[in-house]
């Protein structure tokens, strides 16, 4: 298998048939999201700038970004809700801007405030979205209100924070579409209610093989669902890659023997990050490469190589990032 | 478009019954006043009379026009709901339309509301009067009048409803670019007042600025004023459905544009009216 160094500000190129971990089916089936050269304001305020991102079709792919980094902006952008000041956007192979409302026939939307109407019931609220869509399905919309045991007769402003984003995932699951964009949809809800929606969502995508696309920045719930993984900072894209391909390049190495001090290791561009603990180093590296580990590193000794959640993968590459600039 | 239609209707429906209601009660109370008062110091001491109720049922029906409207988009906005209408697989153009539809028929159940009853509250004003045989024949007489000739009623009613038409239109516009229901109604109320008389004013001084051909001035005058309220629609039309985010300050730019646009249309039409003057 093709490797290809991880960079920031050099994100892998899906188009260059660099599909990681990927099932050959999925890496060379079209795109179900393909932006180029994308960027959008607001006034002077730039929040998008030159971003290119692919998304494969039947992937589960995080965006993963601080607050304000730009993602629900991107997912409006996605949607044709916002129009873009610059570049091109291409869902499941229609343009937002055009074709929005085609577009929205055939995606899932989860979105981070969920403004529905208070004054209606849950019923009332399926019976009010349902015939906007052209592949409703009531067996599905009852099998899901079922499966999350929402009460039909009860008004949205009754409903927990965690039920109304459950009533948003019926209404985002039951026209069967092709691609779910969730946008930070459990923002606001307690641990529990949080941990709940993310297993009803797992089970709910479980098999499905549509694409999903999470923005979010609250990384470890979501480490487990997704197979891609693009990092959102300050409206540009800093990498794309495979989630594994990111885990097994990104390692924090325990060095001992090294005789440099912070600053000298700050400078090295596959230094993300490095602590001192006695006479042991914690360096946290890209463009590790686990066929030809290193043995010697800065002239110390490398005794282990430490796997990283995905967490602190992006935490590290943002602080970097950081830095840098 | 019928659930949507569905929506806009549960949200405006209580408006002609609240407009009714309070157009009833503010004429009742003045009607058991009037008789008071007539019973005290005479028959010619009221002040109730069959215009204070057509005055009264204008402003009534004016107010609901405003009221439909005021709150269509600002509430949306203010709420955020606007963003849940506009995530599902609809046109904007549908949204607007089912907001107008909504809209304009709770304006046409206000006014038959208020006028339904006016017609009562006159009539049992007249007939409450103790003093009828005297004071009230002529007014009975009125009333019969117009009942057997309903222009009478059709004529000033359909000019109220034309004029709510129009205090929709401009409602709706404000509602667009504020994102508090209350505000917007404020607004919306001093722009219905404002743009009538800024159109009149306008019309007054034409024939000042091209002394000597009245004629022309007039007759652009009369399209302007013609067109006053179509222009609105267009307008809301042309801000929600080119409009992106929902505090967007695009809004007001497209505001602008629609200003622009409406001015440089009443331009066209003075010119066009200058140079056809000799040939009409």
């Amino acid at each position: 298998m093709h490797r290809q160094s991880l960079s920031l500000s050099h994100p892998i190129d899906l188009s260059k048939g660099d599909a990681g971990l990927l099932s050959p089916a999925i890496a060379s089936a079209p795109d179900a999201l393909r932006i180029q050269g994308l960027a959008k304001s607001f006034g002077k305020t730039s929040v998008l700038k030159d971003l290119d991102l692919d998304v494969p079709r039947g992937s589960v792919y995080a965006l993963l970004g601080r607050n304000g980094a730009g993602k629900s902006t991107l997912i409006q952008l996605m949607l044709g809700i916002l129009q873009p000041t610059a570049g091109q956007i291409r869902m499941l192979g229609l343009d937002p801007a055009r074709d929005g409302v085609e577009l929205r026939q055939r995606v899932g939307y989860i979105p981070e405030r969920l403004p529905m109407y208070d004054w209606m019931t849950v019923e009332e609220t399926l019976r009010f979205v349902s015939p906007h869509y052209r592949n409703w399905s009531r067996e599905d919309e009852t099998r899901l209100v079922t499966t999350f045991r929402l009460d039909r007769t009860k008004k949205v402003r009754e409903l927990s924070r965690g039920n109304i984003a459950l009533l948003a995932l019926v209404i985002a699951m039951a026209h069967d579409p092709e691609l779910v964009l969730l946008d930070e949809c459990t923002s606001g809800m307690d641990a529990i209610a949080r941990s709940e929606f993310d297993r009803t969502v797992i089970d709910a995508l479980h098999g499905s093989n549509r694409t999903v696309f999470f923005a979010s920045h609250q990384i470890h719930e979501i480490e487990r669902l997704c197979d891609w993984v693009g990092i959102l900072h300050n409206g540009r894209l800093l990498l794309q890659a495979p989630v594994e391909t990111l885990k097994s390049s990104v390692k924090m190495l325990r060095v001992t023997g090294m005789d440099k001090d912070e600053n000298a290791l700050a400078q090295s561009p596959n230094v993300l990050k490095a602590q001192t603990s006695g006479r042991e180093w914690l360096i946290t590296v890209q463009d590790y490469d686990e066929m030809t580990p290193p043995v010697k590193f800065f002239g110390g000794v490398v005794k282990e190589a430490i796997d990283l959640t995905l967490e602190e993968i992006f935490v590290a590459l943002v602080a970097k990032e950081e830095a840098r600039i | 478009m019928k659930a949507l239609i569905w929506k806009e209707w549960r949200e405006t429906r209580l408006i002609p019954a609240a407009i009714t209601i309070l157009f009833l009660v503010t004429n009742l109370l003045w009607t058991l006043i009037d008789i008071r008062v007539r019973a005290l110091y005479g028959p010619a001491s009221g002040s109730y009379t069959g215009n204070t109720t057509l005055i009264s049922a204008g402003i009534a029906v004016l107010l609901g026009g405003v009221l439909s409207a005021s709150g269509a988009f600002s509430g949306e906005i203010g709420a955020g709901s606007l963003s849940f209408l506009t995530m599902l697989p609809i046109s904007r153009g549908c949204i607007w339309v089912s907001k107008v539809i909504a809209g304009l028929l709770s304006v046409f159940l206000s006014c038959l509301g208020v006028g339904a009853a006016g017609a009562v509250i006159f009539a049992g004003h007249v007939g409450l009067l103790k003093d009828a045989a005297t004071y009230a024949p002529a007014a009975v007489n009125d009333y019969l009048f117009a009942l057997q000739d309903p222009h009478i009623i059709i004529f000033p009613m359909g000019i109220v409803l034309l004029a709510a038409i129009g205090c929709f239109g401009v409602s709706l516009m404000v509602s667009l670019l504020v994102d508090r229901t209350l505000i917007s109604s404020v607004i919306s109320i001093i722009a219905c007042v404002g743009i009538p008389f800024l159109v009149v004013c306008a019309m007054s001084a034409a024939p000042l600025l091209f002394s000597g051909s009245t004629g022309f001035a007039g007759q652009a005058g009369l399209t302007v004023l013609g067109l006053v309220i179509p222009v609105f629609y267009a307008a809301s039309y042309y801000i929600f459905a080119n409009g992106e985010t929902l505090r967007s300050s695009k809004r007001y730019f497209l505001m602008g544009q629609a200003l622009a646009c409406w001015m440089a249309l009443n331009i066209v039409i003075f010119a066009g009216c200058y140079a056809l003057r000799n040939i009409v």
